[in-house]
């Protein structure tokens, strides 16, 4: 019994263990190639470099000619941060009107805005970049932040699910309280929601961090490259590529998000726990 | 409790939040907004003073193109170069990765905001056709100098005589062979007058003698310029000066027949090791990590995939048939070209036979773009090219003298013709489709691109 | 009065959502709806056809059927797969046991590779012909074929790749696993339910939001899958189209083949499409979500 007991737990640990690991395994791969010898990331099979070398790493952060890749990194970072500030802000006031006051046109309101997320972008995108051009804001990181701050349609709808989880029973007595709209949303609805906000913040960030495409077509001025783009600088697929940079700069590039995730993870993942344990 | 406190905290972190977003983001749009128009205004007013005062000339210019960090470093000196001979000209660059790089093209186009000059590919009839691109004819002899050019590499820019580009480098499709593996199999290396048969039976010895997961060649069925050489090579054509296509169905299902057959001798990288591990990147193909023998490749290539692997690469032609060798003569790897909408059509044309001309730039560019399409800064290369770079200038030069004397055409929608040739060839490798019906499509499909390719629109 | 008060408060708190509807999205919308009845090579202006490229989309265009065809198997495939992945791992990784952080942070890296350059080459390592997945099935003696590059299984390789970056979706279960009162597990127990009777009558129904809304938009972006396709692809959607997801067609189309109006015909087609199954989403959803808030 006792035995059994203790090996339960560890079974449990063996299998999730092993699957994350075989889960890992491509990024594995990657962190051996950015530290292999150029002539062995795509010659030799195994994981285990013969020879561990950094070049890759000093190569790629210092190796373009007027530019540093950390100058990437803080663009990068300023443009996520913008993002995740204007989403959190404009989204959650969105979501908070659909699913707490009655309006009318409300449902079409909101049909509309999903209906905003069917459309695939690449048709947009020319009309789009024409509207920024003509406000003379190609080239900054304008086209790539303010959107942000006028709600999106994807987490909109993710809060709006969240607030409609909290009990209306506690809009009714702040009401009694004599609260008015915003104290009701900031003080009660916001802190509730908080799992939300902060699942929110992280795919925001990472959402933005990842937009290879976006950042593509609005930069044109290197000093204002992000790290997608500074990644294909080494990257020439009609021709030759620098792959060692890249791969060395693309395990630095996961770095921030690893951090925001394991920082981010355990608000939205305490409280039940607990409970689970006694369970 | 607790929790009623944590919620406090949370609030008013917001609202501090909420303000200081509302202050940073502000100051930052105007910051950033006023220091991207700013230039924009400058240039337009000393342009329309430039005019009248051409001693503080002062002109500004945007160059695109694509490339990986030694192209980026290369441009960059020789941009550098031209801005401190010519005071007053900023050049700004604008390059990246080759991934959507067209695309932002095609967007900026639309837009009317793309570069005043543009590195492109081989591409640019599209573009000429759409009036996307400068006439740079007016400055042909005044500023731009052609005469040290191969005359095919000048008409290959010119559309109802009128020049859209200036070559940055010449570029030839051919084999790429694994030399290594050629004398582990102990099979010869071919010399430039071998045929289709030699092909086949170095492909069959070679899989045969390295055994299991080696084999001599990858599936070139698929490859537009593997296909033109071969029609070349028995006296067709892909696609002629008349705009009309020059082979017909036979000669597509003697092609695929060819591959079959070696497919069936295991001599030819099976359909799906094909499409799992293409031979178009470096990073995917078994030619660099020593399990093909041959693909086709450009030769500017070499040189970079040679750095990857400790295997020794080579570059070989096409065989030849029965009408002699089919070789695609050497074309322009990129080109230069300028944008319609420029401002300062003039600089452009200096700063385009700075590119190509000048010697100083020459030597800073050296080959990242192909072979210098100048005789003499050729020439002055040359004398110190590394071995690599020797086999390039040697194998361009012999495709160069061997070439048929046909004036070569591209087919118009190279794009689509590349991705219906794929498809057909998987279809067949594949075994999802028979060769006769396979080519029955394929011939369709080709008509119809011609006939889209010559519709106004 | 008060009733014209709360409108106002509605709309002032949709106000910014609503300045981005009207300005960013409206007119892009509006273009794109235009350019389907156009002839558009982006290079030049767009010229009217009326309705020549709806047309063409069902009777010209021999790729058109396989694009359809894959989008559909993709679609019904993967979004089950992922949120059933999904859901299960953010259950088991919710139970009270050490080091539950660090591999909530392994389960969700696969997800941070996203885009990455990388994962073409990654990928292949996995489901290639020598790839680890195959390694694994020969311990059971099966001898697996190259599910990356054959055109039979290609789009399962595709598949696979969704569901091994199911992270965001296990997010959103977490998040609201999260939120339920502990109180009524608590309560549970003392009533004496186990584990499994717990997940079946707290668990469940009250995670029927955000099921409802993780099947919604795990649906609706499946039928955008874009990213994956073109890097598993090399852009192509081959062998033999069978990775050409719509999308990815869509982007040939408009971007390689410069036909930008027939592109936004077939955006539009898709939009249809998804509006409608969404719509029957949003109707059945009063039989099988609850809502803590009482209302439909």
């Amino acid at each position: 019994m006792a035995l059994q007991n203790r090996l339960k737990p560890l079974l449990f640990h063996i299998i999730v263990l092993g699957l994350g690991l075989l889960m890992l395994y491509p990024v594995f791969w990657l962190l051996s190639s950015s530290v292999k010898p150029t002539t062995e990331i795509f010659t030799s099979k195994g994981l285990w470099p013969s020879a561990i070398t950094f070049e890759h790493y000093h190569n790629g952060w210092f190796g373009l000619r007027n530019i540093q890749f950390g100058r990437f990194f803080l663009n990068s970072i300023m443009i996520c941060v913008l993002a995740v500030i204007g989403t959190i802000i404009s989204s959650s006031m969105a979501a908070f009107s659909f699913a707490r006051i009655d309006f009318p046109l409300k449902k079409l309101f909101f049909a509309l805005m999903l209906g905003t997320i069917m459309l695939p972008g690449h048709v947009t995108l020319i009309p789009q970049y024409i509207f920024f051009h003509k406000l003379g804001w190609v080239d900054t990181f304008l086209p790539l932040t303010v959107p942000k701050f006028l709600g999106d349609a994807f987490f909109i709808f993710l809060i709006v699910q969240f607030i409609r989880g909290i009990p209306r029973e506690l809009d009714e007595s702040a009401k009694i309280d004599g609260c008015g709209w915003l104290t009701l949303f900031v003080r009660i609805i916001l802190p509730l929601s908080s799992p939300a906000l902060i699942t929110a913040a992280i795919f925001t960030f990472m959402g933005t961090w990842d937009d290879f495409f976006g950042q593509m077509i609005y930069l044109s001025d290197v000093n204002k490259y992000t790290v997608p783009l500074g990644l294909r600088l080494f990257l020439d697929s009609s021709g030759s590529s620098n792959w060692g940079s890249v791969f060395a700069m693309s395990v630095l590039s996961i770095v921030p998000s690893l951090l925001i995730f394991f920082l981010g993870q355990k608000y939205f993942t305490q409280g039940i726990a607990t409970t689970g344990i006694k369970g | 409790m607790l929790s009623k406190k944590t919620s406090v905290v949370a609030i008013s972190t917001l609202a501090a939040t909420m303000l200081l977003t509302a202050c940073g983001s502000s100051s930052n749009d105007g910051s950033s907004s006023s220091s991207a128009s700013k230039p924009a205004e400058n240039s337009s007013t000393t342009s329309s003073s430039t005019t009248t005062t051409p001693t503080a000339e002062k002109v500004e210019l945007r160059m695109s193109w694509w490339g990986s960090d030694d192209r980026h470093e290369k441009t960059q000196k020789a941009i550098e170069l031209f801005e401190s001979r010519n005071p007053g000209v900023t050049i700004t660059p604008e390059y990246s990765g080759f991934d959507g790089y067209m695309d932002k093209l095609n967007t900026q186009i639309a837009a009317g905001n793309a570069p005043d000059l543009i590195q492109m590919g081989g591409n640019i009839k599209e573009y000429v056709d759409k009036n996307s691109l400068l006439d740079l004819t007016p400055y042909v002899g005044s500023v731009i100098n052609l005469e040290d050019f191969n005359q095919g590499l000048v008409q290959s820019a010119t559309f109802n005589d009128k020049l859209y580009g200036v070559t940055l480098g010449v570029n030839s499709t051919g084999l790429l062979y694994n030399a290594t593996m050629f004398e582990k199999a102990g099979v010869a290396i071919p010399t430039k007058d071998w045929t289709y048969d030699d092909l086949k039976q170095a492909a069959i010895d070679i899989s045969t003698k390295l055994g299991k997961g080696n084999y001599g060649v990858y599936d070139l069925s698929s490859e537009s310029g593997a296909l033109a050489s071969y029609l070349g090579a028995y006296g067709k054509e892909l696609y002629g000066v008349d705009g009309k296509r020059h082979f017909e169905k036979e000669d597509i299902i003697n092609w695929f027949t060819f591959w079959s057959e070696l497919r069936e001798a295991g001599a030819v990288v099976p359909a799906d090791e094909q499409v799992s591990s293409p031979a178009t990147a470096a990073d995917t193909s078994l030619v660099v990590k020593g399990q093909v023998a041959i693909q086709s490749a450009s030769a500017s290539q070499l040189a970079g995939w040679q750095a990857l692997t400790e295997e020794k690469l080579g570059l070989l032609m096409y065989p030849k048939g029965t009408a002699g060798n089919g070789m695609v003569p050497p074309q322009s790897g990129q080109y230069i070209v300028a944008y319609e909408g420029t401002k300062h059509p003039e600089m452009v044309a200096k700063f385009i036979d700075f590119m190509v001309n000048d010697p100083e730039a020459g030597d800073i560019l050296g080959a990242t773009r192909g072979v210098p399409p100048a005789g003499k800064i050729r020439d002055q290369l040359s004398t110190q090219a590394t071995p690599v770079d020797q086999v390039m200038y040697d194998f361009i030069s012999l495709v160069a003298d061997t070439a048929p004397p046909v004036v070569w055409t591209q087919f118009p929608l190279d794009n689509e013709l590349i991705k219906l040739l794929q498809t057909t060839q998987e279809k067949i490798s594949f075994n999802a489709s028979s060769i006769d019906k396979a080519a029955d499509e394929f011939m369709t499909e080709v008509d119809k691109l011609i006939e889209k390719a010559h519709t106004p629109q | 009065m008060q009733k014209y008060k709360t409108y106002l408060a509605g709309y002032l708190f949709l106000l910014p959502w609503l300045i981005g509807f009207v300005f960013l999205c409206l007119s892009p919308i509006a273009a794109s709806l235009y350019l389907s009845f156009t002839n558009y090579d982006l290079l030049t202006s767009p010229k009217w056809v009326g309705l020549a490229n709806y047309r063409a989309m069902f009777t010209d265009d021999y790729r058109m059927m396989d694009s359809i065809k894959v989008t559909f198997q993709y679609v019904f495939l993967s979004v089950p797969l992922r949120l059933v992945f999904a859901l299960v791992v953010a259950v088991v990784l919710n139970q009270g046991i050490r080091l539950l952080g660090f591999y909530r942070t392994i389960y969700y890296i696969p997800s941070l590779l996203g885009g990455s350059v990388a994962i073409s080459v990654l990928w292949k390592q996995v489901f290639g012909k020598e790839g680890i997945f195959n390694q694994a099935l020969a311990w059971f003696g099966i001898d697996g074929p190259n599910w990356v590059a054959d055109p039979r299984y290609a789009i399962f390789s595709l598949v696979g790749l969704s569901v091994w970056q199911f992270g965001s979706v296990m997010i959103i279960f977490l998040a609201g696993i999260k939120q339920i009162p502990g109180e009524l597990y608590e309560a549970a127990t003392v009533d004496g339910a186990g584990v499994m009777r717990k997940f079946w009558r707290i668990t469940m129904p009250l995670l029927t939001p955000v099921i409802f809304f993780n099947l919604t938009i795990t649906l609706i972006q499946s039928f955008q899958t874009f990213t994956k396709a073109f890097i598993i692809s090399n852009g192509t959607g081959g062998p033999i189209n069978s990775t050409l997801l719509y999308s990815l067609y869509l982007y040939i189309k408009g971007f390689s083949f410069h036909e930008m109006g027939y592109a936004s015909a077939m955006a539009w087609v898709l939009l249809v499409v998804v509006a409608l199954i969404t719509g029957i989403m949003f109707l059945s959803s009063r039989y099988w979500v609850f809502y803590s808030d009482g209302r439909e």
